[in-house]
């Protein structure tokens, strides 16, 4: 049977021979490779619980009566699309086990994606020729946030009524274009009419259709210039180590997948989220407190809270406070993502030949220290994303927390720098040493393993006397 | 999104469903690493015994060395395992492989028994979990136990094109480019039609929204509208004791958004309004935009010791007896006042429109 159907399309595309060398593509074993996989089967799994999902949502704001099995919301006046909501949740056989899988997906798709960046970041991995494919793979987290936001905010719960109105705050505060900005995309106000008609589109059709064609393309990429390799015996610029495609790792990333698949029905039938019947209708007079977004928009939530309140005009015009933080510092942010590599290369490492060996983060004190650096100035942000929570835990004033979580802002980064740099450096002279004196003991090492970066530390040892 | 503070006990469940999932799959994974120890040692033992039948058993591994076609293992790295060795990992492998197919399909059974007897949501998940974890596991396991090849060795082509085919390429595209370059006309007409589609499209933005002059600046408040409550009852001068509050709204918009109003009844010598709104809080009754001017949250708690309004989303506090100004967190302005007086029915009015728009900044605020 296969190889009837092997002949069929050979005979029609000529295949024989890029099946031939696909078997024998090399793909890496190293268990900080799974997360951009572990990203990719998520995604895929979005889109099949997506679709089970789309069949029943209701993408209209309009309020109607709810009637529904969930008893205690019988008769109260709710958004359509929350009822639909409740309907999948309570009245499709799977469908809460399908809508709970769906949520934990994407926290878990985008989690995997910033892990994935993370593990890229400190190994160097965006170094030529990857720059093209670290760009992409911003634009592929930006993206993921996007949709993660407009899925959240559609089902017409309370929680996500209260994040619409914030989102429409940022827009709005956009100096000169805000306004016109906010219409374009609300329609006016948020809620009207559009809102949730327009988010959903976005959310099903327009952010997916671009994420499956960056994805592609990110692969694609992959593909053509495969993977990097951890540094280690046998490992060059020249080779890659690892498994072949057929059939080690296409058995072992198809495990992965439904391993995957596995965690996420765990957490969808055994965990609750987004409880939207506890939350209540959407209702603008109405609020939640302790409310806190989901965990990728805790950092820009953190944001909002620390950053204080001033008011300032430039030329006659607002510039509300809540632009800073919500409109500036993301862009920032990503901006810095998108510039690392090329910052890198012109003022940080100076090199612009092209890699295949990951370079482990104590080999680049700079890049780890300021790395780390920017991973807790985020997390400073996402805890003060819950700080009313943390005080409420403590029994502090949320003044305090606030005052002591803004000098954080400043003062853990700087020592986070300062003391990785220094375990970085110390660790590299030592490793470096170490390899010195392996090199004095056996001069012959150096040519048997054939390893550059043991050459580079070799010659940039000076020799004693 | 997480608010579940009204079901604490909700949370400490979430907490211990969490463990569930993740101790399940440690103690699988310290379970497996038991397992594999002992049964490699049992199955090396029975190896060991002289006329074991293994040779006749049907775990033939792949032809290990066995030259194919194409030079396919010229470059290939095979772990240096012997034959007999990984007949033993084979067996090994094969336990657990077939134990991981037999759970995924046993809980797939399972998922559709629940399923059609319609059980609940918990047994749907945790079965169809072990249905595709056992399918991973198995898959993975098959690759780790049953596979010869261990690591391979591929070479890497240059990525840059050679001199010859870059200086090919850019023959054959500068051949073209002349054409095209030398009608100056047409080359110009095309960046027109560009030109007039990129302002189609920018135009059609239009299409999406009201100018924004039409929302941002509406009439929320008129001058000789009663204050009602949200369940349509009038606010007279005995509604509120001194240190209570309520949510009030137009008479005839209840539940409007931008005209939603904190009214809060405090002691009326305690107010330090500014001079221009004197009279704007008669007996104390003080009314305010209940929109945070941040981030357009509903500013809803009172605080009745330290006369503060607190909006809940971020936290910003706004003192009622200063006119309502920000003394912490991160809004910068203070809420909108509107100015009350009494009727001759003794109901409490809107002396006019809110001293500012309500709701979060912009740039073209006044």
């Amino acid at each position: 049977m296969i190889g009837f159907l092997a002949r069929w399309f050979d005979a029609r595309l000529h295949l024989a021979k890029t099946a031939r060398r696909a078997f024998d593509h090399v793909f890496p074993d190293h268990w900080s490779f799974m997360f951009g996989e572990i990203a990719l089967y998520s995604f895929v799994l979005l889109i099949i619980t997506g679709a089970f999902m789309a069949m029943f949502f209701d993408a209209t704001g309009a309020k109607v009566s709810y009637d529904g099995s969930f008893k205690e919301l019988v008769g109260i006046s709710v958004p359509a699309a929350y009822r639909s909501v409740l309907h999948l949740s309570f009245d499709v056989p799977a469908g809460l086990l399908v809508r709970q899988m769906h949520h934990w997906a994407a926290l878990i798709f985008i989690g995997a994606i910033v892990a994935h960046l993370a593990r890229l970041f400190f190994t160097a991995a965006y170094r030529r020729p990857r720059e093209i494919n670290w760009i992409i793979g911003v634009t592929l987290l930006i993206l993921a946030l996007f949709n993660g936001y407009f899925g959240y905010s559609l089902a017409g719960d309370l929680l996500s009524g209260s994040g619409l109105r914030i989102a429409y705050a940022i827009v709005l505060s956009i100096p000169l274009i805000g306004s016109w900005l906010a219409s374009i995309l609300f329609g006016g106000v948020v809620p009207t009419d559009v809102t949730i008609p327009r988010m959903y589109m976005a959310h099903i059709f327009v952010i997916p259709a671009m994420l499956a064609a960056l994805v592609a393309l990110h692969l694609g990429i992959i593909w053509r210039q495969k993977h990097t390799n951890y540094p280690g015996p046998g490992r060059t610029d020249e080779t890659i180590v690892g498994s072949r495609l057929w059939p080690t790792y296409t058995a072992k990333s198809l495990g992965l997948c439904f391993l995957v698949f596995g965690f996420i029905a765990a957490l969808g039938g055994l965990v609750q989220i987004n409880p939207v019947w506890i939350y209540g209708p959407d209702n603008p007079t109405a609020i939640l407190p302790g409310a806190q977004p989901d965990w990728y928009l805790g950092w820009i939530e953190g944001a909002l809270r620390l950053f204080p309140g001033v008011n300032l005009r430039i030329a006659g015009g607002l510039v509300p406070e809540i632009f800073f933080p919500g409109v500036l510092l993301p862009l920032f942010v990503f901006a810095l993502l998108y510039a690392y590599p090329f910052i890198e290369k012109a003022f940080i490492s100076v090199d612009d030949k092209p890699h295949n060996v990951l370079r482990l983060p104590y080999e680049q004190p700079f890049n780890t220290a300021f790395g780390c650096a920017a991973f807790i100035c985020l997390l400073v942000l996402f805890f003060a994303g819950s700080d009313d929570v943390i005080a409420v835990t403590l029994g502090a004033s949320v003044v305090t927390i606030r005052e002591i979580l803004r000098i954080l802002f400043f003062v853990a980064p700087a020592v986070t720098a300062v003391v990785v740099y220094a375990g970085c450096s110390m660790w590299q002279r030592r490793s470096e040493s170490h390899r010195h004196l392996r090199s004095l003991a056996r001069p012959e090492f150096l040519a048997v393993t054939g390893d550059p970066k043991m050459k580079d530390s070799a010659a940039r040892t000076t020799l004693p006397g | 999104m997480r608010a579940d503070k009204d079901n604490p006990d909700k949370e400490g469940h979430h907490y211990a469903l969490w463990g569930l999932i993740v101790g399940g799959v440690a103690f699988s994974f310290a379970v497996y690493r038991a397992t594999s120890k002992a049964l490699s040692k049992v199955f090396s033992a029975i190896g060991k015994t002289p006329n074991s039948p293994s040779a006749d058993l049907a775990l033939t591994p792949a032809p290990a060395v066995a030259p194919e076609p194409h030079g396919r293992d010229a470059d290939r790295d095979i772990e240096p395992v012997s034959r007999s060795e990984f007949e033993d990992r084979q067996r090994v492998g094969l336990v657990f492989v077939v134990s991981a197919f037999s759970a995924a399909i046993a809980a797939g059974v399972g998922f559709l028994f629940v399923y059609w007897t319609g059980g609940s949501n918990m047994l749907l998940g945790g079965t169809l979990a072990l249905s595709f974890g056992g399918l991973g596991a198995a898959l993975v396991l098959w690759a780790h136990w049953l596979m010869r090849e261990r690591e391979a060795v591929e070479p890497r082509e240059p990525l840059p094109s050679s001199t010859h085919e870059r200086e090919d390429a850019s023959k054959e595209f500068f051949a073209g480019e002349r054409q095209i370059h030398r009608r100056k006309l047409l080359t110009g007409m095309t960046a027109a039609v560009l030109g007039t589609f990129a302002a189609i499209v920018i135009s059609l933005l239009r299409s999406f929204g009201p100018p924004p002059a039409s929302f941002m600046f509406p009439a929320v408040w008129k001058r000789g509208q009663r204050l009602v409550t949200g369940t349509g009852t009038r606010v007279s001068m005995d509604t509120l004791e001194v240190g209570s509050y309520v949510t009030v709204f137009p008479e005839n918009s209840i539940g409007s958004v931008n005209a939603q109003t904190m009214l809060i009844r405090v002691a009326e010598q305690a107010l330090r309004l500014p001079k221009e709104r004197a009279g704007w809080a008669p007996m104390g009754y003080v009314a305010y935009s209940r929109v945070c001017t941040h981030a357009g949250c509903p500013v809803g708690e009172y605080e009745t010791e330290t006369d503060l309004l607190l909006c809940p989303c971020h936290q910003s506090t706004f003192a009622v007896l200063d006119a309502a100004q920000p003394t912490s967190g991160p809004a910068a302005r203070a809420l909108p006042q509107l100015p009350l007086y009494v009727d001759q029915d003794g109901y409490l009015c809107a002396g006019g429109d809110f001293t500012e728009p309500p709701g979060p900044g912009f740039w073209g605020m006044p």
